[in-house]
């Protein structure tokens, strides 16, 4: 039956899938007007929201795959139905070849799960006895704990911060504790929804070096939501954007550029007064510094220098891709068109 | 069964654990809550022989036979306070108004061996239990009751059942927070509330058609009356024996159905928010 074994190394190589997932909501109508609140009360005016519609998505063993979208777009949601919180209204869902509904239990013992606005630490306890309860309640072996307890210290840097109390931490020693916390049972399979919200710079590259290590050196799947999209782009091998609850895009952040045209960015600093380059966009200007921006399917880079060539005074040329925050904001206003 | 058992002491030992080094995380706070408990306790005691003494021979109950109702309800609450107070198992509507269920779902504990225990505080919350013993104990004395190891086991029988009642009450009431997650988040608080306020009144002088009320449809009078009166050997005449037992069983099935639903709404719609507070300790 050689077919059939192709078919159990395929699934086993996969760590989510989600078939044609829709999960819609109710919300209540009310116009807050005193001449609808009989109607109001007896017939009350409902409204079927779509935060996933007919979502199909395969994430594959040892991918790190960002997974984002604007407000509402169903990033939560998905994370929530995925990790067995919420079941969707129609579709199948897999994790790590279980169904999270009917095996929560199991599952989570497999995965972990943060949501960056929660923490799971306990707030008057150092950040050791956090750790000591999630080996009981987690039922973590004593050398899977000691292993992953000593993984996570180092490379969280969190030897000053466990006997801290949870309550005295910043917030990005509590995000680091947090994570450390996650990681004990040694998940397959992590799902961050918004790790590094409103951390500082040190804080967040601190973050995004761990998680890049883990997936690499552990093969440790990770599925990370965030509206940073030059987090994601460090993180990430692949983007799954939503749209109203659709997938609009899922492929890599080359690609993703593509889409919007090969942009590209030429900051020019002069010795004196500025001088106008003729193509491309001019994006902002200051008595010595302009900077264009122009599509190299357009425009040839080697167009561009030359143009640039003939300027008089340029003591200075920067060009770099457009950032991908840009190439996402433009997708969401075409999108929402 | 076996396992269960053994994975429900293991879970008790963490959270006795995490109480006891709360408790004593420092001087300061623990000579407080230690010198706090105990202005309470005298006052909860004094409050409690006062009310023997006004109650005396009213509905059929001596003072003492009184002490002894009152000691009961004193074991009652100090079992619900050390057994599911913490991160408020307990007080139901507000773990799930506050969309902290979430936490729960997340952990690899069926959700029922975690209510079960994520509530014990057997340092911090000893004390209600404590007085409560002391008093019965008080109470016995001075009544002729003999007491020998059933009676001790019919004891420990209806404290569990007055418990189960409780906290089925509060589970059926706080279950509407699963529709109404913010005007619900406090109807357990006000459903346990019932049974302080009224749990410690010697019913036996009221009309037949108000014990039946009071023992079934707001069950107050499950909670001490009726079990103090059987363990003292006068079971009300009027109502049958077994009702403890039975409402226990009733109003236990109606709050895992009440409650089960509630988490079948909840997985499809989901919480509409999410508040801390309350959360850990």
């Amino acid at each position: 039956m050689p077919h059939v074994a192709q078919l159990d190394t395929v699934r086993a190589d996969i760590a989510v899938s989600l078939n044609s997932v829709t999960k819609e909501y109710v919300q209540w109508q009310r116009s807050g007007k005193m001449k609808d609140v009989l109607r109001n009360l007896v017939n009350p005016e409902k409204k079927v929201v779509s935060a996933l519609n007919d979502v199909s998505l395969t994430v594959n063993k040892g991918e790190f795959v960002a997974y984002a979208g604007a407000n509402g777009a169903g990033k939560s949601t998905t994370i929530k139905i995925l990790s067995g919180i919420l079941q969707p209204t129609r579709g199948e869902v897999s994790v790590l070849g279980l169904r999270p509904e009917q095996s929560r239990v199991e599952l989570m013992k497999r995965i972990g799960v943060v949501f960056g606005q929660r923490t799971e630490l306990w707030w008057d306890q150092p950040v050791a006895v956090s750790f000591e309860w999630k080996k009981v309640v987690w039922g973590v072996p004593e050398e899977v704990y000691q292993r992953q307890l000593a993984i996570v210290t180092e490379l969280l840097d969190l030897g000053d911060l466990l006997s801290t109390f949870a309550r005295e931490l910043s917030l990005g020693q509590r995000m680091r504790a947090d994570l450390g916390l996650m990681l004990l049972h040694d998940p397959e399979l992590i799902f961050l929804d918004e790790p590094t919200l409103g951390l500082d710079v040190l804080a967040k590259r601190q973050m995004i070096e761990f998680l890049k290590r883990i997936n690499r050196e552990q093969g440790t799947t990770i599925v990370v939501t965030s509206h940073d999209m030059d987090d994601l782009e460090e993180m990430a091998q692949r983007i799954v954007l939503l749209s109203h609850g659709q997938i609009a895009f899922d492929g890599s952040f080359n690609q993703l550029r593509e889409l919007t045209g090969s942009l590209c960015r030429v900051r020019l600093t002069f010795l004196g007064d500025v001088q106008a380059l003729p193509c491309g966009n001019l994006l902002s200007v200051t008595r010595t510094t302009s900077e264009y921006e122009f599509d190299t399917a357009v425009t040839p880079v080697k167009e561009v220098l030359a143009e640039i060539a003939k300027l008089d005074g340029v003591v200075d040329i920067e060009i770099r891709k457009a950032p991908i925050e840009q190439i996402v904001a433009e997708l969401y206003t075409r999108w929402k068109r | 069964m076996v396992a269960n058992i053994k994975r429900i002491f293991q879970l008790w030992g963490i959270y006795a654990k995490l109480d006891l080094l709360w408790f004593l995380r420092d001087t300061k706070y623990c000579v407080a809550a230690i010198v706090s408990d105990i202005v309470t306790n005298l006052s909860a005691l004094a409050g409690v022989f006062l009310l023997a003494e006004r109650f005396g021979n009213i509905g059929g109950m001596s003072s003492d036979q009184v002490l002894f109702m009152l000691g009961y309800a004193c074991v009652v609450d100090g079992v619900i306070l050390m057994f599911f107070s913490m991160n408020n198992v307990a007080w139901i509507s507000r773990l799930i108004g506050r969309g902290q269920l979430e936490h729960r779902v997340t952990q690899p504990v069926p959700l029922w061996m975690q209510l079960l225990t994520e509530g014990f505080i057997p340092v911090s919350g000893n004390s209600m239990l404590l007085c409560g013993l002391g008093i019965t104990w008080y109470a016995l004395s001075r009544l002729a009751t003999s007491v020998g190891s059933l009676w001790v086991l019919s004891f420990l029988f209806s404290v569990g059942c007055s418990v189960a009642i409780i906290l089925s009450f509060s589970y059926i009431f706080g279950s509407i927070a699963f529709y109404a997650q913010v005007a619900g988040e406090e109807i357990s608080t006000t459903a346990i509330g019932l049974f302080g306020a009224l749990k410690t009144f010697p019913i036996g002088g009221l009309s037949l058609a108000a014990k039946t009320v009071l023992c079934t449809i707001v069950p107050v009078g499950l909670a001490a009356w009726f079990p103090a009166n059987v363990l003292l050997g006068q079971a009300p005449q009027s109502l049958p024996q077994a009702l403890l037992l039975i409402m226990t069983i009733t109003l236990a099935l109606a709050a895992a159905t009440m409650f089960r639903k509630g988490m079948k709404h909840y997985a499809t719609r989901g919480s509409i928010r999410y508040s801390a507070r309350g959360h850990r300790r």
